[in-house]
């Protein structure tokens, strides 16, 4: 092959010479741009298999190790119809179990019935049958349960070799939070090549709605909420005063 | 021809030859490096399906004394066969699951995966509420706290398919479904072509694109042949329901390690079972159901 | 048998023997396969991490070369059917050089499988049954009696052709002709296997899509006459050996229709993802333009698509009646098509992941040193046999009468 002028050989040497550094180029850069990631054997993570009740929810002198019974207290204090902030012996409860806020929804108001539940029919339930109490609301959650579609499980699947162990409500909800507290995420997995990176756009335009913050809505089902140092409705001392604070 | 030209030919090619000899052992000289000689005993090992019961004792036998060289632990290998009038199936609630990745970290400890980055048998998706967008997925979320607002989680591992395409291509049957439905790979057969991790559509084999990193310490000492024992360099592995838990009946050990109860397992002849009761009563899917790989997972909402 | 030994004999005589300009190509050459090799080495005892494929993109150069490999040794067949079916009387002077190419790219792809995978020192569960071979289930199965035939017809037809020139005898077409109208069929079938192998996986929507065998043949009917042209006027510069312009021509006319199918078919893929707009496009969008950050192989496709239609506009002009106009167009349809039928075919079926995930591939050093080990391996096996097979035709070595 002979070139008949050494302008067209010119122009094909430059030619040539430029798809060499594109190509050149375009291969360091995407070489460059994926040094991999050391593949070193990652720190000791720990895993706590715990469930995720909210911490500190306990009763104080209960937490503290006093052995007592509702009653011991309970026995003459004025029982409030409205839902109020928890003091004294009440105040590290976490309260949040939706629009059942009402302390009698669960605990037995008779003074001589404290030491016990109290079912929505009225009846009195002590406090052992804890799990009979939640069905009488989650009647589909407590069903699903026995049948272990609901609720932890460890051991065997195959009941012919050995047992299953199924933990109870109380075990993961908090009776008065049941809904789980957030919790840390164990580390992502990490990848060997280049950079992890975060999920594509989503295709629809939904997300991007869900994902707009709503205004707070003023929850109507729940009675007013009164500052502590009031006082309760019941009793009525300061009729007088301005209404409660909403 | 002359003597002269002759030898000089010779000498010539002598020179070639050594020349050629030498360049070739400088070429090779990272060989050194290889953990001395083949075994001849593992190279012949025959398919799992056609060892004899001792060519099985022997290989597990080769096979502690190797894991007991190298890490210095005591493994014990047992090989728990499928039991009659049993199929494995799981399913998982998505309105429960929180994506707190314990169920990865659980499957880590108990399957002796390799601790080198991207690993796990599971992997848990961030997902945009509105829909199963899995393009939108994000696999390396790292909040401060799960759940977070707007999202839900989804965890992906093999679905054990009862048409699984990584069976069907595999060149050499070293991946196969066994009668209670755990598709397995026998890591002694494998050829490492990779052909069965492209043909998932779950992305849930992983290939030891080197010896698995693993401290002597964090050895799961009760393995399976075909699960959790340590695995060679070069071989496929893949999430096997915990097999040598399973078949002793008991539960996976992503299903007891998971805080919210998310996870359910069971045998789907047994018409008692917390699984058959699940497909039942939930309106159940399964992921990429166009595909037409019929998994043995399914996902459930019940909030 | 003892003409047989002496044959070799003068064979490998011939294949060390040459001008200076022979031993410094031979030279280059080994050079290159002894730092490829050197590479093999290192990632035998470190394992497949020294390239750059990981569980996300678990295929990567090696099979891209592969799939590329394979469509240039189907392409010998393009000089068969004229060559024999047609009676081109050009192209049949040329023919067992084209065949000599398939041998010389087949192993290339069988070596290129053989590094690719994990464990090669278990490559005898591959074979039939000794191991365990899973056919017809498996696609890679099909695949290894494709490319193992197809290598075995055409060297037995070379083979016997070429020693029978040697010996001084008319071949017995009994010998030779059914291994022909075999190969024919044949070659067709390998890259349709090796196509199937791809397109079978319902995971991967990039691949499953009915156009890409098609699609496979046409850029391999292309490419591969397209190496032959360059390949033949090397020869004719080199040797004594005689290729006519009528022989480069009806390539040229092959490697047009070709072309003008394999846009054709680009297009309607293009169309098909782009128009459609389903999620399943996102693999062909990170191919074309990137996603985000991640957009290694934007500038190598927009680069093969320059070259092939430059190529294609060549071609259909007249220009290409000029011999380097035609070499212009050929090297531009050759390294567009590895681009677009290597890499760019293989790495996007894997990004993002099926579940979704975004991460690159790129070839590391190791890797790319091993990839040219088997180019140069290739090159050398093609000039050696080139090299011994062309005095034996143009009749200047030949048995002495005994």
């Amino acid at each position: 092959m002979s070139f008949p002028s050494p302008e067209l050989r010119k122009g094909a040497l430059a030619v040539g010479g430029a798809l060499l550094i594109y190509v050149g180029l375009a291969w360091a850069l995407s070489s460059a741009a994926i040094a991999p990631n050391p593949v070193a054997p990652r720190g000791e993570i720990q895993v706590d298999f715990g469930p995720n009740r909210l911490p500190g929810t306990a009763l104080s002198l209960h937490k503290a190790g006093f052995e007592y019974q509702c009653s011991e207290c309970h026995m003459d204090q004025p029982r409030h119809a409205t839902p109020r902030t928890f003091v004294g012996e009440h105040s590290t409860l976490a309260f949040d179990h939706g629009a059942n806020d009402r302390c009698f929804n669960c605990h037995h108001p008779d003074p001589d019935l404290a030491d016990q539940f109290v079912t929505r029919d009225g009846r009195p339930l002590p406090f052992t049958e804890h799990v009979a109490l939640c069905a009488s609301c989650h009647g589909v959650v407590h069903r699903d349960w026995l049948r272990g579609a609901h609720g932890r499980r460890q051991g065997y699947w195959d009941r012919r070799k050995g047992e299953a162990e199924r933990t109870d409500c109380v075990i993961c909800h908090d009776p008065h939070h049941p809904v789980f507290a957030p919790i840390a995420p164990l580390p992502p997995p990490g990848v060997v090549r280049g950079p992890a990176r975060p999920g594509l756009a989503p295709h629809g335009a939904v997300p991007h709605l869900l994902n707009t913050p709503v205004a707070p809505v003023p929850d109507t089902l729940r009675g007013p909420a009164i500052d502590p140092d009031d006082a309760p409705a019941y009793a009525a001392p300061h009729a007088e005063d301005e209404e409660p604070a909403r | 021809m002359s003597d002269a030209t002759t030898r000089r030919d010779f000498l010539k090619g002598g020179v070639a030859v050594v020349a050629g000899v030498a360049s070739v052992a400088a070429a090779l000289e990272p060989l050194r490096g290889l953990d001395g000689p083949p075994d001849v005993d593992a190279w012949l090992q025959s398919h799992y399906h056609e060892m004899t019961p001792d060519e099985k004792a022997a290989a597990i036998a080769r096979l502690e004394a190797a894991a007991k060289a190298e890490f210095g632990v005591d493994i014990t290998i047992s090989d728990p066969q499928p039991e009659a009038k049993t199929k494995f199936a799981y399913a998982l609630n998505l309105g429960v699951c929180v994506g707190c990745r314990k169920c990865a970290y659980a499957c880590e400890a108990e399957n002796n995966t390799s601790r080198a980055p991207g690993k796990q048998y599971i992997r848990v998706l961030e997902m945009n509420k509105g829909g199963i967008d899995l393009e939108s997925a994000n696999h390396h979320y790292d909040p401060e706290q799960v759940p977070q607002a707007g999202k839900f989680y989804m965890p992906v591992q093999c679905h054990q398919c009862d048409h699984p395409p990584c069976v069907k291509v595999c060149p050499v049957e070293a991946t196969w479904k066994e009668p209670d439905g755990i598709v397995v790979v026998d890591y002694d057969w494998c050829i490492g072509c990779r052909y069965c991790e492209a043909a998932c559509p779950y992305w849930a084999r992983r290939f030891n694109f080197e010896k698995p990193v693993i401290k002597p310490e964090e050895i799961n000492p009760k393995t399976g042949y075909l699960s959790n024992r340590p695995r060679p360099a070069g071989v496929m592995e893949k999430c096997t329901f915990c097999l040598h838990r399973t078949r002793e009946g008991r539960y996976p050990a992503c299903l007891e390690a998971c805080p919210t109860g998310a996870r359910a397992f069971g045998n789907l002849h047994d018409p008692k079972s917390e699984i058959r009761y699940i497909l039942e009563h939930k309106r159940v899917f399964v992921l990429k159901e166009e595909v037409g790989t019929l998994p043995n997972f399914f996902y459930y909402f019940d909030v | 048998m003892r003409d047989y030994l002496s044959f070799l004999g003068k064979s490998v005589r011939r294949a060390f023997t040459g001008d200076w300009r022979y031993y410094a190509w031979m030279t280059f050459l080994t050079l290159v396969i002894l730092l490829g090799l050197n590479a093999y080495a290192r990632q035998l005892v470190q394992g497949l991490s020294v390239t750059g494929m990981s569980d996300q993109v678990s295929w990567g150069a090696y099979i891209a070369n592969f799939t590329y490999l394979v469509g240039i040794a189907a392409a010998a067949v393009m000089l068969v059917i004229p060559a024999y079916l047609f009676k081109h009387e050009a192209l049949h002077a040329v023919v067992v050089l084209g065949e000599l190419l398939a041998v010389a790219v087949l192993v290339m792809c069988l070596l290129f499988v053989m590094v690719d995978i994990g464990r090669p020192d278990r490559f005898w569960h591959l074979i039939p049954l000794i191991g365990k071979f899973n056919f017809p289930g498996s696609l890679l199965a099909w695949d290894v009696i494709a490319l193992n035939g197809y290598l075995l017809l055409n060297a037995h037809i070379t083979g016997y052709l070429i020693y029978m020139r040697w010996k001084g005898e008319t071949p017995r077409k009994s010998f030779y002709m059914p291994f022909v109208f075999l190969s024919i069929a044949w070659a067709i079938s390998i890259h349709t296997v090796t196509a199937f192998l791809l397109v079978g996986l319902g995971g991967r929507p990039f691949w499953n899509s009915a156009v890409i065998p098609p699609r496979f043949l046409a850029s391999a009917f292309a490419a591969g006459p397209g190496l032959i042209v360059i390949t033949l006027q090397i020869i004719r510069k080199m040797s004594p050996f005689k290729v006519q312009d009528s022989a480069l021509f009806t390539l040229r006319r092959i490697i047009t229709v070709a072309m003008l199918v394999n846009l054709f078919f680009l297009l309607s893929e293009v169309f098909v993802e782009f128009y459609t707009g389903s999620a399943h496009v996102v693999s062909a969008r990170y191919l074309f333009f990137g996603l985000g950050d991640a957009n290694k192989l934007v500038p190598w496709i927009w680069l093969a698509i320059g070259l092939n239609v430059t190529a294609t506009a060549l071609l259909l002009s007249p220009k290409t009646h000029q011999l380097r106009f035609l070499n212009l167009a050929c090297v531009f349809a050759i390294v567009g098509i590895w681009i677009e039928k290597g890499m760019g075919l293989i790495v996007p079926a894997f990004v993002p992941t099926p579940l979704g995930e975004v991460v690159e591939y790129a070839p590391t050093l190791n890797e790319t040193l091993v990839s040219m080990g088997i180019w140069a391996f290739g090159a050398l096996l093609y000039t050696v046999l080139v090299r011994i097979a062309i005095p034996i035709i143009l009749g200047t070595l030949r048995k002495e009468a005994a």
